[in-house]
């Protein structure tokens, strides 16, 4: 047998019932399918209903032999059993349909064993539930007596309307819960989905759900609320059981209700401040136990809650009971409320101390006027394992990451968690000399692999070092800052290093913010153009097409080399819009030049970025260049650093292969100069392999450098792709390259990248060889 | 004890003191030769047959055959319904006749009917239920039902059957078949052939009656909110078109999507279970309305509630025989059962296969030792007692009676 509370089972059963009475028209009916649902969920044998402490309803008695007498004394509390001929004795369970008793709820079961606290609150909900219908009914039936007096009348059916659509919205409501709860969405959601539940269904702007906090049970813990501002949410999140409205209500068991909320029972400041004037609140049960209060409030004056409304809170706040009765949310609702607690100062992925903290400890040892260092660590790369390994692994990493940065530190050091992938460390035990060695350790730690749940992932970690000597004058804030100018600093020099703050590196973060701004601007401005560097064919002589390259053509500074902006575009995402304008131009720009009568036809090679391959959108923007231009798609061929398709390769061969589909050609930028792994090189739908140049700048140095490029020129003869040797700048690099069976070179022997006119006149010489002597520029 | 007739029927006996049980079959293929001859193995000249209960396949002319059985056992009042298969120890088989006989001082019955077009599904569970007051003077009841699956929700027949009871006296049933053509089915009542009907017998007895309920089918996936339906149609499944997330849900195969038997026999093996305290009601998905996108099933299926797809196999199926064997053995205070009913759902027969069900029937028979066997594939099962509620589908109900 599966335990009740496993599942939102008793949620679904009262949200079932609401929705068969909903649609009966009579009140016989009502009573008797209410009975009927509650036996049957209950795996009872009897049941009745009794109003006034007469039965008007019953079950599993054969028809006229009900034991009234005994059935009555039951639902007066006077005995607890009753015998069921042939079914043997029933162990009872008595609710309440309202605060006053008129109606009530009795059920009997032969089975062995009590009734659970859920089944007693699911009980209770049932007659609940059976209360609001009946109500529903009256007002119906109220309706049609006041017939005939016709103002009354449209009074009175505003008023059944009114009812009717706030017993369908209270039902949508909870059936929305629900679902947050079986789909297991997130707890917040569930919370969520109650306080808005709460304040659509009885129309004030303030809802919260304040649960008890199990570290404090004499406190409250605000641990969900909408219609708050910042100020009051936060003076708020902690109050006194019995203190407020909603404190009321967990105190005293009951529904509390002030229309003056100033000047009633012990209004909470934060609330009177913010101008509450009204407020309503129910408890929460779970089983017997009251956890909180649903409480709803309102700034506008003159607020009445009607009869009808206290029910419905009433019976929304016992419905959110159940709903959080379901074993899992009420194992995630106490770490939740632990968490809200907490909140304020800890990390909850990591469960270090979180920003707030981290400065608040540093301010205190700033105030001891000890010397301390700060490290500020930022991940290298980290965006690319969530965008490709996506985020339940990310978490995971930056788990470890803190453990090893943890594990790394000593004694009194503090290790916190700022946000995203950024950890800083507060160096109390280490002397400021050797906080560049405390350092270098954990950037040691931190480069060894993490073996994840079916991932090895390898990264890395950039790490800014500021020292602040005994009796230094810095602020919390300013040491934290000037980490992180130095961690900006490590970035820019290559990742995986760290570096010591120096004045000097505040100007250069001011630099490179204003780079980011311009580079924003660029793209609207269209300030970048693609320069082209000639491919040639050695047997026939001839340029057979370019390599499209990036430049930045900045208004005041020049011309641009892409290392200098570039790795701002890749951090800043400004890539993909950047990449796509690189593809559009180039195909564009072929497409013209082979659209020239009597001239062999050009392909073109455009690089692709690790930000644009991983990015959805790569393949689309592919499709749409070729589109736009005409270019057919053979003639184009997407370059593709090995470095980039080894963070996650089958990610990466995915992307490709929806590439290949398209038509392009593939090829490796550098292969051999990074990861190299010919596993890798042949689970990728590649044809070309560049050469890089370090290959070819060696071939003419020694003997050993000149059989690695032999080596890779045979590894891509032997993988059966084509080869194009970049970088050539020599006659005699050309003819050791040659000597090896390349055919396809580029390189300042010929040309350096040039801008499209250019290009246009080399074309026109008939032979690359007597392209004129060219001019340096980027390569 | 058990004698052989011809190869063509077979009959077996259990006498304990003056009650007796017993049953007969026959796949003769002439109603009247097939009703004579089972209803003489049942009866076989045993003193004061007080019940016969007729399992036959509507292949039969039915009329002709009730005829036949009344000829054999003059007086002795007659419940019964048409099959999607019939069971008895000899095995189960399809075109066949079964006829379960009780007799002795020890049983008294009465027999009722009620139509259920004429007077509405719970007033009819409520009519035959009145029949139970006939036989209070013993000291253990059971109201045997048989009813027209095809007729609405038979929940509504068990809760009116139900009222009029209360929890003293367990019901036990099924629904009548139709050979899975899900067209019409039958109804017996004396020598009546009756369409949309209810019959019953209330039986006393001196000894205990026993109830097994099992149905072998286990959750697949994830849980959906029925988030529109109407009693039997389930509109929408987690706000998508009922039958849409359905046939995406089970991977469906091309022809369940189009054509609506294909539909029917692909269902029959992909119940939906609904939450209940203890256990999933099982709901068989009985067909599908391509155009509306919704679902029927042969129960209501409550707005608002959780389903499950389920899914099943023979040995999980095979199991929950054994258990429910087992369950309905133990109600009878260790008494040796004098015979048993199996009401097992036609899904049930649909994932067990011929030979699964050879070996259903095999086990159902050991669990009797030699005490005679009869029951029928039906459109849905009833059973409710103070462990079980009311109306199932896709289930095997045993009554085992001492």
């Amino acid at each position: 047998m599966r335990p009740a509370a496993e599942t939102s089972w008793s949620t679904q059963q009262l949200t079932e019932l609401l929705a068969l009475v909903s649609a009966l028209p009579d009140e016989a009916d009502v009573i008797q399918r209410a009975l009927e649902h509650a036996v049957e969920a209950l795996e009872g044998d009897v049941g009745a209903v009794l109003t006034e402490g007469e039965v008007v309803a019953s079950l599993g008695y054969a028809a006229a032999a009900v034991p009234v007498d005994e059935v009555c004394a039951a639902a007066r509390g006077e005995r607890d059993t009753l015998d069921v001929p042939g079914a043997g004795q029933c162990q009872l369970l008595v609710v309440s349909c309202d605060s006053d008793s008129h109606r009530q709820l009795l059920l009997g079961r032969v089975s062995a064993g009590g009734y659970t606290s859920e089944e007693r609150s699911l009980a209770r909900g049932f007659a609940r539930v059976l209360s609001l219908a009946l109500q529903a009914r009256h007002t119906l039936q109220h309706e049609r007596e006041q017939r005939v007096a016709s103002e009354e009348n449209a009074r009175r059916h505003q008023a059944l309307l009114a009812s009717l659509r706030e017993r369908q919205t209270l039902l949508e409501r909870l059936a929305r819960i629900q679902r947050s709860i079986s789909t297991r969405r997130p707890l917040h959601e569930v919370l969520d989905a109650i306080v808005a539940g709460a304040s659509e269904l009885i129309g004030d702007e303030i809802t919260g759900l304040r649960l008890i906090d199990p570290d404090d049970p004499a406190m409250l813990v605000m641990a969900a609320s909408t219609g708050l501002t910042p100020d009051v949410r936060e003076t708020a999140r902690h109050s006194p059981v019995g203190a407020g409205i909603g404190g009321l209500a967990v105190s005293e068991r009951r529904l509390v209700l002030s229309e003056h909320y100033s000047t009633g029972d012990q209004p909470l400041a934060a609330f009177r401040i913010d101008g509450v004037q009204a407020s309503m609140a129910a408890p929460v049960f779970q089983g017997d136990d009251v956890v909180g209060s649903l409480v709803v409030a309102t700034r506008r004056s003159g607020r009445v809650y009607t009869d009808s409304e206290q029910e419905m809170l009433v019976a929304f706040a016992e419905h959110t009971g159940l709903a959080l009765n379901d074993a899992r949310t009420v194992a995630a609702l106490h770490v939740a409320v632990s968490d809200a607690t907490r909140q304020a100062r800890q990390d909850p992925l990591t469960d270090l101390p979180n920003r707030t903290d981290f400065l608040e400890k540093l301010r205190a040892a700033l105030e001891e006027g000890a010397p301390v260092s700060v490290l500020f660590i930022d991940l290298d790369d980290f965006k690319l394992v969530n965008d490709t390994l996506g985020h339940p692994v990310g978490d995971a990493l930056l788990r470890v990451v803190g453990e090893r940065v943890v594990g790394s530190t000593r004694g009194d050091d503090q290790v916190a968690r700022l946000g995203g992938d950024e950890f800083a460390v507060l160096l109390r035990s280490t002397p400021p000399d050797q906080a560049e060695l405390a350092a270098e350790r954990i950037r040691q730690s931190l480069s060894q692999p993490f073996h994840l749940p079916g991932h090895q992932i390898s990264i890395g970690a950039s790490t800014g070092v500021v020292l602040c000597p005994e009796g230094g004058f810095a602020s919390a804030e300013e040491l934290l800052r000037d980490a992180d100018v130095a961690m900006y600093r490590a970035k820019a020099l290559g990742k995986g290093r760290a570096v010591l703050f120096a004045d000097s590196m505040r100007v250069d973060l001011q630099a490179r913010s204003r780079l980011e701004r311009d580079l924003r601007n660029a793209i609207e401005r269209h300030e970048f153009v693609v320069h082209y560097q000639p491919i040639i064919d050695v047997d026939s002589d001839r340029v057979v097409g370019s390599e499209a390259l990036l430049r930045w053509n900045h208004p005041e500074l020049g011309l641009m080399p892409p290392a200098e902006f570039v790795p701002v575009a890749e951090e800043t995402g400004l890539i993909i819009a950047i990449g796509r304008q690189v593809l559009c131009d180039a195909t564009a720009q072929t497409a013209r030049w082979n659209a020239v009568p009597n001239t062999p036809p050009l392909m073109v090679s455009v690089n692709i970025s690790a930000r644009q391959l991983m990015d959805g959108a790569v393949v689309e923007h592919v499709r749409e260049a070729l589109m736009r231009s005409g270019l057919p798609a053979h003639r184009l061929t997407l370059e593709l650093t090995e470095s980039l398709l080894v963070h996650d390769i089958d990610v990466a061969a995915g992307i490709l292969s929806e590439l290949k589909a398209l038509g392009v050609k593939l090829a490796i930028d550098d292969f051999g100069t990074g990861y190299s792994s010919l596993s890798y090189l042949a689970r990728l739908p590649v044809d070309i392999l560049k050469v890089d140049k370090s290959f070819v700048a060696g071939v003419e140095r020694d003997a050993s450098e000149a059989r690695l490029a032999a080596t890779v020129v045979a590894l891509a003869r032997s993988l059966e792709l084509q080869t194009v040797v970049e970088g050539v700048e020599t006659e005699s690099q050309l003819a050791a390259l040659r000597m090896l069976g390349c055919t396809l070179f580029q390189g300042y022997l010929w040309s350096p990248p040039v801008d499209a006119g250019r290009l246009w006149e080399l074309l026109s010489h008939t032979t690359a060889r007597a392209i004129p002597s060219p001019r340096p520029a980027f390569v | 004890m058990p004698g052989l007739s011809g190869p063509m029927s077979l009959g077996m006996t259990t006498t304990t003191s003056t009650r007796w049980v017993g049953s007969g079959s026959s796949r003769e293929p002439d109603a009247a030769t097939a009703g004579r001859e089972a209803c003489l193995d049942a009866v076989a000249d045993r003193p004061a047959p007080v019940l016969l209960v007729v399992f036959a396949s509507d292949a039969y002319d039915l009329t002709q055959l009730s005829a036949a059985i009344r000829a054999a056992a003059p007086g002795v009042p007659l419940i019964g319904c048409s099959t999607s298969g019939e069971i008895a120890a000899s095995g189960a088989g399809d075109s066949g006749v079964v006829v379960m006989a009780l007799g002795g001082a020890g049983f008294r019955v009465s027999t009722s009917r009620a139509s259920v077009t004429e007077v509405g599904l719970r007033e009819a569970g409520g009519a035959v239920a009145a029949a139970a007051t006939d036989v209070a003077a013993s000291p253990h009841r059971v109201l045997l039902v048989l009813s027209d699956g095809l007729a609405g929700d038979q929940e509504e027949i068990v809760r009116g059957a139900y009222a009029v009871v209360g929890a003293e006296v367990p019901l036990v049933g099924g629904c009548a078949g139709d050979d899975l053509r899900m067209q019409s089915t039958s109804q017996l009542y004396d020598g009546d052939v009756l369409k949309g009907s209810v019959v019953a017998a209330a039986i006393g007895s001196d000894a205990p009656f026993g109830i097994g309920v099992e149905h072998g089918w286990r959750r697949v996936g994830e849980p959906m909110v029925v988030t529109a339906s109407d009693g039997v149609r389930v509109l929408t499944l987690d706000d998508e078109p009922a039958l849409d997330a359905y046939l995406r849900r089970l991977d469906a195969p091309a022809e369940a999507h189009v054509d609506p038997a294909a539909f029917t026999r692909f269902a029959l093996t992909h119940p939906l279970g609904l939450s209940r305290r203890s256990t999933e009601e099982v709901r068989m998905v009985a067909e599908a309305d391509f155009e509306e996108r919704s679902l029927t099933c042969i129960a209501r299926v409550p707005q608002g509630g959780l389903a499950w797809i389920m899914e099943g196999d023979g040995d999980s199926v095979l199991a929950a025989t054994d258990a429910a064997c087992r369950s309905a053995l133990a109600g009878l205070d260790e008494q040796p059962p004098l015979g048993l009913f199996a009401f097992d759902c036609i899904a049930r027969r649909g994932v067990l296969g011929d030979e699964g069900i050879r070996q259903e029937v095999e086990r159902i028979a050991e669990h009797a030792a030699m005490a005679p066997v009869g029951g029928f594939y039906t459109y849905g099962e009833i059973a409710r007692n103070s462990a079980v509620g009311g109306f199932h589908n896709q289930t095997l109900v045993v009554l085992a009676i001492a």
